[in-house]
């Protein structure tokens, strides 16, 4: 096993395709977790996630004769193949979607910057966090691609750039475009609760 | 350094980068609007920094599933490599033959098995005269006959001795009802597959009437009745 460590990802899926089950194991365990990362960031759904991940390894070995080494690495390959399959997920979920919780999105600050000393804290901050995945979930399709690739999976503006087809400079003006958006929704989901919330003249009434 | 200069610093730089520019800083300090802006960034990248840091790890069962799926393809293309070079190593002349052969046993063995089922499903003609005979018959004396062979006395009042005696024929085979039996029920190969014993009886003089035979002189008749393995008469005839 030691020795399949250092083999470029395109001769691991050869011998995987082979029938070597540690080249593929290899294999796997250095796509995984890039992949698993997109797909539950893009989907913000675990088990989304997981069926993304299992059918892009089922893919890879099926269509491997569709990789050719001089259009780019693998992960490339793997992260085209994930991007449809996030892509059909979304169609087939759309329908499904529910409504952001207006609240827990109004105490998004101070609920996901606070350090959890308790276990309401706790569950705020868990429940803030997952506001913020559902908000990033909720941004255009191109915008998401950036800020999951670039904040999220870590992963360089030229690298990010090569996966999405773009240029770099379409990959940085997409990736500011997706904060401030991300950064209205959730300032204008404050805001419009602590309109509610606000006083008026009606408000004297009760 | 201009508004303009500073967002598009923003624009192409990490937020907490920006800030250790002197020009930016001193901007930031003077531009409320710019610091708004950069702060709104520097908030965002703060919570896409937890977000990225509690991210789910991919869970054992799917590493596991993976896996499985891996190896249930190798096999599949195992198998499929195997039929394949057997398949080559064959004749085509050879599997021609075979399945020329194969097919004829199939057609034999289905001939074979309509005909025999065509032989079980006929109507044997001995259960045709058991049809016509069933129609004269008296419920009554029915009863009787059944009685008799299970050693119960009938309900009538004068009802004389009845006496078992030995089999008069013991039947290898459904024996056919033209010797004189007249049914008692309706009986065929596959209700009656079994050999059937003739049991001799005494009965009334009453009893010759409704099957029209001669009535003696003594008060009584006998009769054979034919029962069957599972102890009910099947069909009876009067001694003459």
């Amino acid at each position: 096993m030691d020795n399949l460590e250092g083999l470029p990802e395109a001769e691991l899926l050869r011998l995987a395709q082979a029938g070597n089950e540690n080249a593929f194991l290899v294999l796997y365990e250095r796509l995984k977790g890039g992949i698993f990362r997109y797909a539950f960031f893009m989907t913000n759904s675990n088990s989304a996630a997981e069926e993304v991940t299992q059918e892009v390894f089922i893919s890879l070995l099926r269509d491997a004769g569709r990789y050719s080494e001089a259009l780019g690495d693998l992960a490339g390959f793997a992260f085209g193949i994930a991007r449809n399959l996030v892509r059909r997920i979304g169609r087939r979920e759309r329908a499904f979607r529910p409504l952001p919780d207006i609240e827990t999105l109004e105490n998004l600050p101070a609920g996901l910057v606070s350090e959890p000393d308790d276990v309401p804290r706790q569950l705020v901050r868990a429940e803030a966090i997952e506001s913020v995945r559902a908000a990033i979930a909720s941004l255009p399709e191109h915008y998401r691609q950036a800020v999951v690739l670039c904040d999220l999976c870590e992963i360089s503006y030229a690298e990010a750039a090569s996966r999405l087809e773009c240029a770099v400079g379409t990959v940085r003006s997409r990736l500011n475009r997706g904060h401030a958006l991300l950064a209205q929704k959730l300032k204008l989901l404050g805001k419009q609760r602590s309109e509610l919330r606000a006083p008026g003249p009606e408000g004297c009434l009760i | 350094m201009t508004c303009k200069e500073f967002r598009a610093d923003l624009e192409t730089s990490v937020p907490s980068g920006l800030s250790s520019s002197a020009a930016a800083s001193a901007h930031i300090r003077a531009c409320a609007d710019c610091r708004s802006l950069f702060e709104i960034q520097l908030e965002v990248a703060k919570h896409l920094r937890v977000v990225r840091d509690t991210a789910a790890q991919v869970p054992e069962s799917l590493d596991l599933m993976v896996l499985a799926n891996y190896r249930c393809r190798i096999a599949g293309q195992t198998t499929r490599s195997d039929a394949i070079s057997l398949r080559k190593r064959i004749p085509p002349k050879a599997l021609a033959w075979s399945g020329a052969v194969a097919a004829g046993l199939l057609i034999a063995g289905l001939l074979t098995f309509a005909v025999k089922r065509k032989a079980n499903t006929t109507v044997p003609p001995h259960a045709v005269e058991l049809a016509k005979g069933s129609q004269s018959l008296n419920p009554s004396t029915t009863n009787t006959a059944v009685l008799e062979k299970k050693n119960i006395k009938p309900r009538t009042a004068n009802a004389p001795k009845v006496r078992r005696t030995q089999p008069a024929v013991s039947a290898t085979a459904t024996p056919s009802l033209s010797d004189g039996f007249r049914s008692l029920m309706y009986c065929d190969q596959m209700s009656c597959a079994e050999a059937m014993q003739v049991i001799r009886v005494q009965l009334p003089n009453s009893f010759a009437e409704p099957m029209r035979t001669s009535a003696s002189t003594n008060g009584v008749v006998f009769a054979d009745v034919l029962v069957g393995p599972d102890g009910i008469a099947r069909g009876i005839r009067i001694v003459e």
